[in-house]
């Protein structure tokens, strides 16, 4: 569905910022993209909006080539975007006109945009939000909006560009949650963040070092490669972290992603002493 | 967060001015501003006054709000009424000092000129606080329309006031962070030297190139490409509603009128 | 005793005259003259919150003593950053007082006389910057001091090596051409060159990745360890639980709960109630404990629950190491790198 071909990208002629991605990312999947700074993780997203294209290789996505100029509309309103800073993508001042912008640009008739308003907002926990202004959103109900923005397009592809970083610790769950039941509704959802608890919850992690990747597999896998993570400037997540603490005191507990299975470990460990 | 009342912010609302057609309001809102202008006595400028502030009752905006929504220009009304004071030379003199003479004519002049500014704006703010961006928008653009053959970009025009107006509140928002910041590094901004000025102006620019950024991106990744093609969740659409405002208009303008031929 | 609240209240709006105006709408709502918007119905004015939260802080009353470190938690819009906006005299209370040194910070002249003394960082500092060179943006507190040109060059080539960056390579360089981290820097220097006595922060490492955010709350540290009051609102409860003395936490406008971290943490059921965490070592050493493993200490971090947990499985099970390690066949491999590592929940 998202296919990556050798792609490179360059900004200015000289470093690539893409330096020969392949990737493939199947219809329904929830993949996280973590990296540095400079990684090259936020030009990755904006290729599959068909905001960029690659200057080596190829990108498709859903069977059409981004540098194809035929196709980049429909691209676009199959891979949704949400962006990092919740006050600079809302275009309209109220709910349902900044909601209905994408699906207007595609020439939805009126009748129908009514309902898909109501739709999307509805998808993201926000109905009869319509006649708010967006100016008295919280950062992370604004971001909220953004997504059902995008879902107003009728997407199959969602793509958040660090969307959950400039949101405090209940905005991201909440975002987190509205992820979770598209994706559990067919949505591929494309992650890009550097919290180490969302990319828990992703079927699939890929990690980009430099503009390549690093590694790429289930979080069980990628999330406990402590040393990948350290070079790479992230966190490893907290229960990983006590799972290797425990090792260094002679306790092997197994290497844990999650709390939950960590703790569970913990107490078995403990009923059997 | 506060709340600031600031022109461009839509005041959300179901009053029979809010639901009337964008285009007639801007074209209403246009005419006012010519009666304001037609006014050649202060029972002129308070009959438009009066409409002005009616139409702000009728659409639930209490009128402290409505005054305070045009205070960040209140510089221009008063900048113009002291030049007034300043170059009006008729009647009685008043008050001389230097080269400076205010007359009675002066005074009576400024203060006339201010009140037709102040309907001015007011009518300006009524249309923006009752009128949601995009709406504005696209009767921007209806308005212009007649001059898309000769080359006007009207789509563009309209779009272009519509994402001003939705960024006006937050600017005035940054601003207020970036003034308590430098106040906070013992800036005073009473005496204006430049470069406590540019401590404000600066970080403001930089943040608009900052939200371009991102804004023309995030329309670009919702297919947006320009006004062709373009359907619209809300069709404008002209209602009785929209009829009873014009009669009061032109009532209006006709009592504006009378009252020239009758205070001349 | 730098700065004392004393039964502090911020409204938004003048309290009399929003009840007069919420009364004259409800008059004319009656008489048929306005309708009320749908939007407003469910009681939500226009720039969100509940109408009657007219009060942005209410009866706030804490002092905060010298050289001490103060984290403020609680959500967004539960008032932290009103509050902390009221310790340079930037906001002025509606209710009760703010005293600086034992004056009311109410008085202009005590309020400048303070700006000078009491460092405050706003959110996303480096939105601030303005300055043509990094030098000049770091000079803008000393010179609105007054200072002579000599002591304006020392303290911004202090402030700037105070921050780890090099006066003599960024100097000269324009702050918009620097990484976010380094411009968040420069922006910190520029009230470090103020040279206050406490340093008030809100949210200091809020959209910087890890490891730019592990180096600034370890500068910070830095900074309360060589005697600087600090004030710090966050939002991660595991930065507050690890550099806070004491903590103060905010829900609606009104003081949650205040005392030691430990204090603090050891209620989570009451921080969970409003929607706030506590630190991860701390909830899984509660999760354990109600499950009747015995862990003795109030506050749990990473390596301080690692010993426990290690202290009780070599107690009562020693022999059984190995067969454990079997368990997890592969798993071993991935030991080795992170043992050289350093844990970053230290």
């Amino acid at each position: 569905m998202i296919e990556f071909d050798n792609a490179g990208f360059t900004y200015d002629g000289e470093t690539f910022v893409l330096d020969s991605v392949t990737a493939r990312i199947e219809q329904g999947e929830f993949v996280c993209i973590l990296g540095g700074n400079g990684s090259g993780k936020s030009t990755l997203a904006k290729h599959v909006n068909a905001l960029l294209s690659p200057d080596e290789g190829s990108v498709r996505v859903l069977g059409h080539d981004t540098r194809d100029e035929d196709s980049v509309y429909f691209i676009r309103s199959q891979a949704g975007m949400v962006f990092q800073n919740p006050d600079d993508q809302l275009v309209a001042s109220l709910i349902e006109n900044d909601v209905a912008f994408g699906p207007e640009n595609l020439g939805v008739p009126t009748n129908e945009l009514r309902e898909r308003v109501s739709a999307a907002l509805a998808d993201v926990g926000l109905q009869g939000f319509e006649k708010r202004e967006t100016a008295a959103l919280s950062g992370g109900q604004k971001q909220r909006v953004a997504i059902a923005g995008a879902l107003a397009m009728e997407p199959a592809i969602l793509v958040l560009d660090e969307a959950t970083a400039m949101l405090d610790p209940r905005g991201r769950k909440g975002l987190m949650r509205v992820c979770r039941t598209l994706h559990e509704r067919g949505m591929t959802i494309v992650m890009i963040t550097h919290f180490m608890e969302e990319a828990a919850q992703a079927d699939r992690v890929i990690v980009l070092e430099g503009g390549h990747v690093a590694a790429d597999g289930t979080p069980a896998d990628v999330l406990v490669q402590a040393d990948l993570l350290r070079r790479l400037h992230l966190d490893v997540p907290f229960a990983c972290a006590l799972s290797f603490a425990l090792k260094r005191r002679g306790v092997d507990a197994g290497v844990h992603i999650e709390t939950t299975s960590l703790k569970e470990e913990l107490c078995r460990l403990l009923s059997r002493a | 967060m506060p709340d600031i009342a600031v022109l461009g912010r839509y005041w959300p609302g179901t009053s029979p001015v809010h639901r009337m057609d964008a285009r007639m309001k801007l074209v209403l809102s246009l005419l006012v501003m010519a009666a304001a202008f037609a006014a050649q006595s202060f029972p002129g400028l308070a009959v438009c006054a009066a409409f002005v502030l009616g139409f702000f009752a009728l659409a639930g905006i209490p009128a402290a709000s409505a005054l305070k929504s045009v205070a960040p220009l209140a510089f221009i009304v008063v900048l113009t009424a002291l030049l007034n004071v300043l170059f009006v030379q008729d009647g009685k003199a008043l008050f001389e000092w230097w080269i400076v003479r205010v007359t009675e004519g002066g005074l009576w002049q400024a203060a006339f000129i201010a009140c037709r500014l102040l309907v001015l704006l007011l009518s300006m703010s009524l249309l923006t606080l009752t009128t949601p961006t995009l709406d504005i928008t696209e009767a921007f653009e209806w308005t212009l329309g007649f001059l898309r053959p000769l080359g006007v970009p009207a789509h563009e025009l309209g779009m272009m006031m519509g994402i001003a107006l939705r960024f006006l509140p937050q600017f005035a928002l940054e601003l207020r962070t970036v003034h308590r910041a430098q106040a906070s590094r013992g800036a005073t901004f009473s005496k204006g030297r430049l470069r406590t000025l540019s401590a404000l102006i600066v970080p403001l620019f930089t943040s608009a190139f900052r939200h371009a950024d991102t804004l023309s991106a995030a329309m670009d990744a919702r297919c947006y490409h320009g006004g062709v093609g373009r359907t619209r969740l809300n069709p404008l659409a002209c209602t009785q509603l929209d009829a009873r405002g014009a009669v009061a208009v032109a009532l209006m303008l006709a009592c504006v009128i009378a009252s020239n031929f009758a205070f001349a | 005793m730098p700065i004392a609240f004393e039964g502090v209240s911020y409204a938004y709006v003048d309290p009399e005259r929003q009840a007069k105006s919420a009364r004259r709408r409800k008059r004319r709502r009656d008489a048929g003259a306005i309708e009320e918007a749908p939007s407003l119905e469910k009681g939500f004015p226009a720039w969100g919150g509940s109408p009657d939260a007219v009060w942005a802080l209410a009866d706030i009353d804490f002092t905060l003593a010298d050289g001490e470190f103060l984290g403020v938690a609680g959500h967004t819009g539960s008032g932290k950053s009103t509050l902390v906006q009221h310790m340079n005299g930037l906001v002025h209370p509606t209710r009760g007082r703010v005293l600086f040194d034992g004056q009311d910070l109410a008085d202009k002249r005590v309020a400048q006389e303070c700006r000078g003394k009491v460092g405050l960082v706003f959110q996303y500092p480096e939105h601030q910057l303005f300055a043509a060179t990094v030098r000049e943006d770091v000079a803008f507190g000393p010179r609105n001091l007054g200072l002579s040109d000599e002591e304006i060059e020392r303290r911004v080539r202090a402030a700037l090596e105070d921050v780890h960056l090099d006066p003599d390579e960024v100097g000269g360089k324009s702050p918009f051409e620097l990484s976010g981290g380094q411009q968040r820097r420069v922006a910190f220097a520029g009230v470090l060159a103020m040279e206050p006595r406490a340093l008030v922060l809100d949210e200091p490492v809020a959209g910087l990745d890890p490891v730019a955010r592990e180096e600034f709350l370890s500068l910070i540290e830095e900074l309360h360890s060589a005697g600087l009051t600090v004030v710090m609102v966050s939002h991660s409860m595991d930065d507050l639980a690890r550099l806070a003395d004491r903590m103060l936490v905010l829900n609606e406008g009104r003081q949650f709960a205040l005392g030691t971290p430990a204090e603090v943490f050891a209620h989570g059921d009451a921080l969970r109630a409003i929607g706030l965490d506590v630190p991860a070592a701390q909830k899984l050493a509660e999760e354990l404990r109600e499950m009747g493993v015995e862990l003795p200490r109030d506050l749990y971090d990473l390596e301080s629950l690692a010993d426990d947990l290690a202290g009780r499985l070599a107690d009562s099970a020693p022999s059984r190491e190995p067969k454990v390690g079997e368990d997890e066949p592969g798993r071993n491999a991935s030991e080795a790198p992170c043992a050289a590592g350093e844990a970053p929940y230290a």
